[in-house]
Order: C-alpha cells, then structure tokens, then sequence
C-alpha cells in the first residue's frame, strides 16, 4: 500500500487530544455504533407497539396489510440494498483514492434516496385518497372491523415516517460527504467521515429490511 | 503548552471564550451553574407546594396551581437537574482528568448537547406560557391527551433534553475506551469513571425509548393515532410500560455517578486503598442491567398482569444485591482507615444514612401485595426523596464540595461547609421521614388537600423543608462566597491518588497535563 | 483544543468489489425469496419465517457493508446489548397482554378487548362520539376503495 505523502491536502488530520489517528478513527466509529444503537431503540418502540398491536389483533394486521403494494414495497426495498452497495463502492473508491468512483457513487446514492421518497409520496397519496389515515381521521369503510384498523394504519404512518425522516436526513449527510469529497478532503489514509456516513445509510437500510415484512407480507 | 500561572480558567478571556469553548471542564462548569440555576428554581417550586400544604384546603394557590406546580417540580428537578446533575457537570470536569486524557473524545459534540440542553430547558420555560403542565412528571396516558396546557412543549423539552443526555454519555463512553493514558487499565480506573460509564451504558439504551415515547405521545395528542388512548382502542397501560422502559433505568442514571462520587469520597477521606475495588466496579454495570429488567414495579396497581408483576417484583429483590455490594464495600473502606471529617465526607456520610433508608423502604415497595397498599401514597414520595435527594443530591454537594479546590482553585470555610451539611441531613430527615409515616397511613401523593388527621405531619413537614431549603442555600452561597474571599487551593489538598489531583496544577491548564501521565499503579494507593 | 494537525494515517483495510457485488446480489435472492415465501401460510410460524429472512439479510448488511465482521467485536457488543434489551421490551409487553385475563378475567381492563368494546359498543349505541372515522360529521365521506393489488 502507497503511503501519500503527509503534507499538502493529502494525511490524516488529527485532532490535538489524540495521540494517534488510528485512535481518533476508532473513537469515531465506536461513537457512531453507540449512536446507531440509540437509532435501533428509538425504532424498538414502534416495534414493540407492532408486537402488541399484532399480538392482539392478529386477523385486523392480515386483512388491512392487504391496502399496501407489495409491489411497490419490494421496490423500494430493491433500491435501498443498491443504495448501499453504492455507499460501500464510495467507500473503496476513497480507499484507493478514486476521487470520481467516489462522487459517482455518492451521487448514485442521494438519487436512491429521492427515488424511494417519490414511491413512498405515491403510497402516501393513495392512502389519503382512500381515508387510509392513522386514528382519528381514518375514514375507510372497506377495511375489515373499521373500528380498530386504524391502529394498523396508525402504526404504518408512524414507522414508514420516522423511517422517512431518517432518509431525508441521511440524504443531506450524504450530500455534505459528496460536498467534502468534491473538495479533496479524503484520500486513502483518511475517509472516516464516508465509513462514519456510511454506518448510518446502512442502519437505515437495515430498518427498512425489517419494516418491509412486518408490514407489507403479513400471513 | 501553558505559561506557568496560566490555568484553564485564566487562558482566554470574554463571553465568547466560554460560549464557544470545547475545553470539557468549561463547559462541565457551565452546565453545574445552569444546573444549580434549575435546582434553585425547582426547590423553590417544592417550597411553594409544602407551604400549601400547611393546612387543609386552601393556603396560598388553588387546586389547579398546586397540580401545575408539582409538575414543574418533578419535571424541573428530573429532566433539568438530576439526570444531567453529577454526569455532566462533575463528570465532564473530573472523567477526562482521571483518565489522564486531554478532553473527551468528541468537544464539539459535547458543547453541543450543552447547547441542546439549554434549548430544552427555555422550552420547558416556554410552556409555561402556553399554559402550565399539570399532568405531573410522568405524563401518563390518557390524561396528558385530554388536559388543557401546554403538555406538547413540555414533552418536546423532554424530547430535546433526552437527546443531550444521549451524547454526553456517548462521550463519556468512548472516552472511557480509547482515550486513557499510557498504563491506565480498566482496572486501574477510578471508580468514578466506571460509575460514570455505567451510567453512559443506560444513557446510551434506555433514553432513546424515552424519546420514541414522547414522539407517540406527541403523535397521539396531535393526531389521535390509538395506540395508547382507549377511547380509539389503544392501552394506556401500554404508554405505562413505554414511560418506565426508560424512565426506571433512568433512576439508575441519576444515582449511579452519586454512587461514583460517594467510591471516591470514602476512599480518599479514609485515606486507605478502596475495599473490594472489582465488586464496587461490577456493581455499577450489574445495576445498569438490571435496571432494565424492573420497570414494571412501576405499575403493580395499574392493570398490568399479575403474572408480569410477579416477575418483575422478583427481579426487583435483585437490585438490592448489588446496591448492598456496595454499601457493605464503602463500610469496610472506612474501617480502620484514618477517616477525616471533612466537608465532602459529611455529605457522604449524609448519603449513607440517608441512601441505607431510601434503598430498603424501596424493597418494601418492590413487594408486590406490599406496594397495592403503598402505591401512589407519600411512603413512594419519601422513598424517592430518600434516594434521589438523600442519595444523589448529597453524593452530587459532596462531589462539589470534593472538586471545588481543582475547579476554582479556591478554599471554601471548612465551618460553614460542614453546618450546611449537617442542616441539610437534620431538615431532610424532619421533611421526608413524617411522609413514611402518613403514607403508610394512606395519605395519597399529589393531592391538594387532606384529612384533619394528617395535618401536624404536614406541618413538621413544611418546616423540615424550610430547614433543608435553608441548608441547601448556604451551602451554595458558602461556595460563592470561597471564590471572592477563599484561600489559594493547593494541588492536592485531600491528598488524593488518582490523576487529577497528582498530575495536574492546582487548577489545571487548558490542556490538563504538563505533559503525558503514564499510570503505573491504582487510583487509591495512599502514602 | 481542536487544532489539527496532518499526519500520516492507516493504511486501509480493502475488500475485493467483487465481494460487495456477491452481497448485493445475495441481498437481491433473499428478497426475493422473502416475498415468495409470504404466498405460502405457514400459520403462526409466517411472521417468523419472514423475520429469519430479514434478519440474514441485516446480517449481511451488518458483516459485510459495515465491516463488523473485520472490525472491534466490541462494535457487535453494543448490537447484541441493544437487541436484547429490546427483546426484553417487547417479551414482557406482550407477556403483559397476553397473561392480563390469566388470574382474574373479571378484572382485566382491558383485555378481551374486542368483546368488552363491542358490548359496550352494542349496550351504548349513542356513545363512544370519538369511534375513529365512524363518527357522525364523517359518515357522508365514507370512502369505499377497498384493497388494491393482491386478489384473492
């Protein structure tokens, strides 16, 4: 492996309380998965609300999952697994210095991000058509047992939509790395920033994986 | 490196040095002045809620202000004070000065939940003027759905305050792991830190559940989603066992690092190697493990299954366990050591009485046919009071009073440091042990009025809290008064081991060390 | 503190592309047999069956795209603690609702809520004015588009 030369744009920048860079990479992503736990338990409360929800009304979740595309679902499935490819690919292209592999695959990225934020606009308007809507203001009178499928709905709206939220904000970290990239910031000996950016796409990646049974392929 | 008479606290000058700085023993000084603003504050609300309670009826608010203002109280003095309280305050100024590190891993991220909590806390303000809270601390369902007031703003305050405790224990734990000096195994730690990162561990697990729950909460209030409303067929129960999913192991994050501070005040006052150094460490995760595995003693009385509260009132006996490892390892510290009785030790010899009494009335709650009498009565009132006050709060004055000389260099009067002490311990005692003994008699909590019979407990009552508040107030203002005319610290004036009192000058630079530490013993090897 | 100086870094730990290729398509195959195993009823074992699916699949994203399976096992430390806290949380949730008729069905709250709700609801035709979507003002914008896609 070619060591870049410790001067100009190319090195490690190393913040002045650590002693080594490989000690400020690894304090880094330690953080990050301590984060990312906290993302997953912030997510475990609506599983546990599914579980309950699930557990009590088990024939309401099989009947009213039937009001979502499978189709458009798995879709969107396809597209965050290559959306993650794309991260990793980003993240080899800094590891050998490939400045374009780099952009590229973080554009190809964000473009994933935008498409499975315009399918779910679409999932998301039908069902306010159709009165699909969480609590209160659910008005279908074709699901069956009306009086509680709202929960079902309710639910959905809630982990599709933080979901939802977690993707917009790992579009705009997505864009501030391509931002960074595009100015030379990174180079082989130093990408932390893509690997840190990259753990929390895959974590939202890895919800999604979840969310995409639980609520489209209920039996 | 420093200039000789150069200290952290003289480097940089203006409002923007403070403002803007990453050094982890500012911004620890900042957030133990907005801590002690808060605590200021939320005792003043306690004040203002036993003087009410002076005589039956009417004293001096109404029936609505007394429920708003229990709920400042409680929210105030748990989302402001304690929670952020020892960690991040003393643990931001002391954890990286143990570990022999120059900051904690991540400055920005550690200024910046500063900054998160100060925005909590104006939003916790802030409702106040869209209309007091008055569903009590706890904001249980279905009631915060209903009521009047401002409930949204308070919880989002909750919701933002969680998330700056979420970041100062993810510091803490990463710097626990990867910034300790040369030779600093983990077993050459400073109790503290291990305390300390105990706490991070449920910080790190439990806080965000907390925030999810108030994100339903909010969702539920705003759009009337049903999960936990029965009128839309959701379980109220349900948001019981969101709440205390978060909200017990929560406890833990308020009396563990009194716990750290409480190892290192013994050992040094007794100036004798701590005893049982492991058993203490292990004590502090096992109890933020089982913290986790006990919530549901919350909630004997409240529909729960009589299965799940049978588990969990046995599981809640385990606690005891470790919190007991501890106590009986601080004693035996003590025995033989050349105990001195100075400030700092008062406060931690407060914790012991008080904490022994707090810890085993709580095993009298964690009885599940005990508790359906107990529950929701003053006796749960003076429990935690004994453990979150008695407990925490002396082992966070004893920290204080224990640092002062490293964070200001100054000298506070011995004297009045000590009858501050000593008041606080009488005035809580005359405050909280009547409240054992109207619970048991079935006084409820949270009620505006009460029967005749209970009004000469209510009364010592009162006046025990005139005392305490009193207590309290000197205390402080004894150590305001130390930085106008105390004496110039020395380095080590308790004749501490660990770094930062052998390392360090007698207030440190902004860089904390001269030059690299390298440890080659333990924390509490005394000469 | 936060002056920065450059240095000379690690020399990074690279994978094959090929590898990542060979997990995407990996990925691909178990979505696809996650979404053929949904036709079949396999009773209550389905939602399982669809989570073991789901879970190899975050395994591979886990070990391959996040460099778990090269890195600090203490990173897998931390996923582990946070999965079993969490399947702690949903155990004694469900245990609760499961168990609450067990002692005493007279005086649980709560559950068998459908038929508590629906007595209620035939005893006390006028009340419940909240019932979601079923409430008065609504009635007329009832929609009736029923399931889209799957018949059948």
């Amino acid at each position: 492996m070619s060591i870049a030369k410790a001067s100009g744009v190319a090195g490690f920048p190393l913040h002045e309380h650590f002693e080594r860079p490989e000690q400020q990479v690894d304090a880094s992503k330690l953080g990050m998965w301590l984060f990312l736990a906290t993302e997953v338990l912030i997510f475990g409360g609506l599983f546990v609300a599914y579980a309950v929800y699930h557990y009590l009304h088990p024939e309401l979740f099989k009947a009213a999952h039937k009001f979502l595309d499978v189709r458009l679902g798995a879709f969107n499935t396809v597209v965050l697994l290559f959306s993650s490819l794309t991260v990793v690919l980003a993240i080899h292209g800094a590891q050998q210095g490939k400045k374009q592999m780099v952009l590229w695959n973080l554009f190809l990225t964000i473009v994933c991000a935008g498409t499975f934020l315009v399918v779910k606009y679409f999932e998301y308007s039908h069902k306010f058509h159709s009165g699909l809507l969480p609590g209160y203001y659910f008005t279908n009178a074709t699901v069956p047992s009306p009086d509680e499928a709202h929960i079902f709905f309710g639910i959905y709206f809630l982990m599709t939509g933080l979901h939802g939220i977690h993707v917009v904000i790992g579009m705009i970290v997505l864009s501030w790395l391509m931002f960074r990239a595009y100015r030379d910031e990174f180079n082989p000996q130093y990408y932390s920033p893509l690997e840190i950016g990259g753990l929390y796409w895959h974590l939202v990646d890895i919800i999604w994986i979840f969310l995409f049974p639980l609520l489209y392929l209920i039996r | 490196m420093s200039a000789p008479g150069k200290n952290y606290l003289n480097c940089k000058k203006g409002f923007a040095s403070w403002a803007l700085t990453l050094d982890h023993k500012r911004i620890g000084l900042m957030y133990l002045g907005s801590i002690m603003f808060f605590f200021l504050l939320g005792g003043l609300f306690a004040l203002l809620l036993r003087t009410e309670l002076l005589s039956p009826g009417h004293t001096i608010m109404d029936a609505k202000r007394y429920n708003q203002l229990f709920t400042l109280h409680g929210a105030i003095m748990v989302f402001l004070v304690i929670i952020p309280g020892i960690p991040a305050s003393l643990g931001n100024f002391a954890l990286p000065l143990m570990l022999g590190a120059k900051d904690v891993a991540f400055p920005r991220l550690n200024l910046l939940s500063y900054y998160i909590y100060v925005l909590g806390a104006i939003v916790a303000l802030g409702s106040l003027i869209v209309g007091a809270v008055d569903t009590g601390w706890t904001f249980y369902m279905p009631y915060s759905s209903t009521t009047d007031g401002g409930v949204v703003l308070m919880v989002t305050a909750a919701f933002i305050l969680g998330f700056s405790s979420i970041f100062t224990g993810l510091n803490f734990i990463v710097t626990t792991h990867k910034l300790r000096a040369p030779g600093m195994s983990w077993y050459r730690m400073p109790l503290f830190v291990w305390g300390i990162y105990a706490t991070g561990i449920i910080q790190i697990m439990a806080t965000p559940v907390l925030a999810i729950t108030l994100l339903l909460l909010i969702v539920e209030r705003v759009v009337k989603v049903g999960i936990f409303d029965p009128v839309l067929g959701g379980d109220p129960v349900l948001f019981q066992h969101f709440f205390w999913f978060y909200s017990h192991p929560a406890v833990y994050i308020m009396i563990l690092p009194g716990m750290a501070v409480i190892s290192e005040l013994i050992a040094v006052f007794s100036q004798k190697r701590i005893f049982g150094y492991k058993p203490i460490a292990y004590s502090s995760i096992a109890l933020a493990v089982l913290s986790f595995l006990v919530w549901g003693h919350h909630m004997f009385v409240s529909g729960q299954s009589e299965l799940v509260g049978m588990i969990f009132s046995v599981l809640t006996f385990l606690v005891a366990v470790p919190s007991g490892v501890k106590m009986f390892n601080w004693l035996a510290t003590m025995h033989q050591g050349s105990v001195s009785l100075k400030t700092p030790m008062l406060w931690a010899l407060g914790f012991f009485v008080l904490f022994a009494i707090g810890g085993i009335t709580g095993v009298f709650l964690g009885v599940l046919n005990v508790d359906v009498h107990l529950h929701d009565t003053y006796f749960v009132v003076a429990h935690f009071h004994y453990v979150m006050v008695g407990g925490t709060f002396m082992a966070f004055m004893g920290g204080i009073y224990y640092w002062w000389p490293k964070m200001t260099g100054k000298m506070y009067s011995e004297f009045w440091g000590a009858a501050s002490a000593i008041m606080v311990v009488v005035g809580f005692n005359l405050t909280f042990f009547v409240q054992f003994l109207m619970g048991a008699q079935g006084m409820p909590r949270r009620y505006y009025n009460y029967l005749d019979q209970f009004t000469i407990y209510h009364q010592i009552s009162t006046v025990g809290s005139y005392v305490l508040g009193l207590g309290f107030v000197m205390a402080l203002i004894t150590l305001l008064v130390s930085l106008k005319n105390g004496k110039t610290a020395p380095k080590n004036p308790w004749h501490g081991a660990s770094l930062e009192w052998t390392h360090t000058d007698a207030v440190p630079i902004e860089t904390n060390f001269r030059e690299q530490p390298v440890v080659t013993e333990g924390p509490y090897e005394y000469r | 503190m936060s002056h920065i100086h450059k240095v000379e870094g690690p020399a990074p730990h690279v994978l094959p592309v090929g590898v990542y290729w060979t997990v995407f398509g990996a990925l691909l195959c178990l979505t696809a047999l996650t979404v053929w195993v949904a036709e079949f009823d396999f009773g209550t074992m389905s939602t399982t069956v669809a989570l073991l699916v789901a879970t190899t699949k975050a395994s591979l994203v886990l070990a391959c795209f996040m460099h778990l399976w090269f890195d600090n096992k203490f990173y897998g430390v931390i996923l582990g603690a946070t999965f079993v806290f969490l399947s702690l949380f949903i155990l004694f949730c469900v245990m609760d609702e499961g168990s609450r008729t067990l002692i005493d069905p007279e005086r649980a709250n709560f559950l068998p809520r459908d038929q508590k709700v629906l007595q209620y609801k035939t005893d006390h035709p006028d009340e419940l004015a909240l019932r979601p979507g079923l409430k008065d003002p609504v009635k007329d914008e009832l929609n009736f588009e029923g399931p889209h896609s799957q018949e059948e």
